[in-house]
């Protein structure tokens, strides 16, 4: 008995690990982030439909991860309000550029770079 | 015959130039818009805006060294009531505190006095009496925030929205996107009082990734303005214009075979504004055209405010001859050699360095806004008061202030601005912006600047290597409470 219980735990805590690694939010995972959100200002300006397309898939998928990390984290309302505001303008920004609206998709661009700088001021390890 | 690849693609070229030039054909480019066509062949003419502008010119006065706008503009009652206590842990939430001098006790001078001035009832300290007559005039952004606490770093952010080298400045970005009002002068020039150039170096005038033409020209203290510019006493004007002419042809002759050198059609633009400016800049610069009333005004009666003051009357010369962007940079009076009053950073001795600087700047910047109001051109002049970043609510060395980049305040005056308002705030001991969301950031003043000159900065896009650029990086939001 006492070794299945020895057992459980550390299969706890393996799984336990794996989790957290999949949610971890590092230099490089932001870097990712940075060179994404560029990349999808540039592509928005030159009014690159699919370049869009592919950029708001990519952040899409990172902000995902990175509510889950500090839903994970806790003790951080902000930084979960900022990322859900984040995931909203992607979300219009695709439906901006699906309907050719490039201005206003430019316009919400520049609002999901302010969310970002915004979570930096109270998030970012420097 | 022999004939290699190169060769034949720029005969065939050159073949087909003539005829195709017209129609904006360039060898080894195929064709390209009239628009480009003509900033190629004058890459300074005037361009027109996105929208009607409301200013023609901007006054960048950077206030080198950071000064405390907390001794100032932003009156703390409550850091006075807690001077000299440690730093209370609320207000420290959420900021990074690797600046040099590690977080002292809260600091306040004895030296400082406090009143509002204005309808706007707008708080000077006795630092700034004679700007603070002009308090009406005056929209300040008591919620400025940036990046960085290190001097030459957060100076190249203020003036390229970037802390790494290689990026427009912003008067090169208004260069570039509106080009010259006057072809005898550089449309984008630095001013700085002091014996040097400023500390952090012609980066921060630089054109970047943008033709090296739109590039800012710094101008000298003193009669000769740029260096180099006169003409020499044995050449006589009729040589100088021939011997001008030709190299104009030789250069075009090469710039036509390299469409893509910028550096080159830099220096043929050089070469004849150069040519025009041995006239015009000693002329612009010539402030022996000025009445003693005038050179009062500015402060040049003064020995702590006459350098400064000088720079700053240049610079309403400057407006009135159409230059579009003067970047002034503030330096140190004639009489100073303490290295410690050198700039606005005051680590230490803070009533010393800002009881030098701020009587530098005072009389002058009071004595601008009221020439330019006199003249009629403030209507269509902006003055912008920035800096780096501000200093800390707490003291460094008994008797200074450490770097702030989480608060502080900047302002504007002029054409387009709404006078007489407040924009954000800081906290109770003037710390941290009060409220985020009402964060300005160097790329929302700039986003701001351009607004005011007729160009959205989201539009405002130059193609790099592949990648639409914009001044404002991938930020910048229009400050609207700010305008008029």
């Amino acid at each position: 008995m006492r070794k299945l219980v020895i057992l459980g735990a550390t299969l706890l805590a393996v799984a336990g690990s794996v989790i957290s690694a999949q949610i971890e939010i590092d230099d490089d995972f932001m870097r990712s982030v940075e060179d994404s959100n560029k990349s999808l200002a540039n592509h928005i300006a030159i009014k690159d439909t699919k370049g869009v397309s592919i950029d708001t898939k990519e952040l899409s998928e990172m902000f995902a991860q990175v509510e889950a990390f500090y839903a994970t984290k806790g003790d951080a309302q902000d930084a979960l309000d900022i990322t859900k505001k984040s995931r909203q303008l992607i979300a219009d920004i695709d439906k901006s550029v699906a309907s050719k609206d490039f201005d206003g998709a430019n316009v919400m661009a520049s609002d999901l770079s302010r969310a970002c700088k915004s979570c930096h001021n109270f998030y970012k390890k420097s | 015959m022999s004939i290699n690849r190169r060769k034949f693609l720029i005969q065939t070229s050159l073949g087909l130039g003539g005829a195709a030039a017209a129609a904006g054909f360039i060898p080894g480019v195929g064709f390209i818009g009239s628009a480009l066509a003509a900033e190629l062949a004058d890459p300074l003419a005037p361009k027109a805006p996105h929208f009607p502008s409301k200013i023609k010119s901007v006054i960048w006065l950077h206030q080198n060294g950071a000064p405390s706008t907390l001794d100032l503009f932003d009156y703390k009652p409550e850091l006075v009531k807690l001077a000299g206590q440690p730093v209370p842990a609320s207000f420290l939430k959420g900021i990074k505190t690797s600046t040099q001098g590690g977080v002292g006790k809260l600091y306040v001078s004895n030296q400082r006095t406090w009143k509002q001035h204005g309808e706007s009832g707008a708080w000077f300290s006795n630092l700034l009496p004679n700007l603070a007559e002009h308090a009406d005039k005056m929209a300040f952004i008591k919620s400025s925030v940036t990046v960085g606490a290190t001097h030459d770093i957060s100076i190249l952010k203020l003036n390229t929205g970037d802390v790494n080298p290689g990026r427009p400045s912003l008067g090169a970005w208004v260069n570039w996107a509106l080009g010259s009002n006057n072809p005898n002068l550089p449309s984008y020039v630095v001013l700085y009082n002091g014996d040097r150039e400023p500390q952090a170096g012609s980066v921060n005038w630089s054109s970047g990734f943008l033709p090296a033409v739109y590039q800012g020209t710094p101008f000298r203290p003193g009669d000769s303005p740029i260096l180099y510019l006169d003409r020499p006493d044995l050449r006589t004007a009729a040589q100088q214009r021939g011997s001008l002419d030709l190299l104009k042809t030789l250069n075009n002759i090469g710039a036509a075979r390299r469409p893509e050198d910028t550096e080159l059609r830099a220096r043929l633009q050089s070469y004849e504004l150069a040519d025009r400016m041995q006239r015009a800049a000693p002329e612009a610069v010539d402030l022996s055209q000025e009445s003693e009333a005038t050179k009062k005004l500015y402060g040049i009666d003064d020995k702590t405010s006459q350098s400064y003051g000088e720079v700053l009357l240049r610079a309403r010369r400057l407006v009135e001859r159409g230059v579009r962007f003067i970047q002034v940079v503030s330096g140190h009076p004639e009489n100073i050699s303490d290295q410690e009053r050198r700039s606005w950073d005051a680590h230490n001795d803070l009533d010393g360095n800002h009881g030098v600087q701020a009587r530098m700047v005072d009389k002058p910047i009071a004595g601008l806004l009221a020439d330019l109001k006199a003249r009629g051109l403030l209507d269509t002049t902006l003055i912008v008061w920035a800096s780096e970043f501000g200093r800390t609510s707490w003291g460094e060395s008994g008797s200074g202030r450490d770097h702030n980049p989480w608060g502080y305040t900047q302002w504007m005056a002029g054409g387009g601005v709404k006078a007489g308002t407040t924009y954000g705030a800081t906290d109770d001991i003037g710390l941290q912006i009060a409220d985020k969301d009402l964060a300005v950031d160097t790329y929302d003043v700039h986003a701001t600047v351009l607004h005011l000159l007729g160009l959205d900065h989201l539009k405002t896009t130059f193609l790099n290597n592949g990648r639409s650029e914009r001044p404002t990086v991938v930020y910048g939001k229009v400050i609207k409470e700010l305008i008029a």
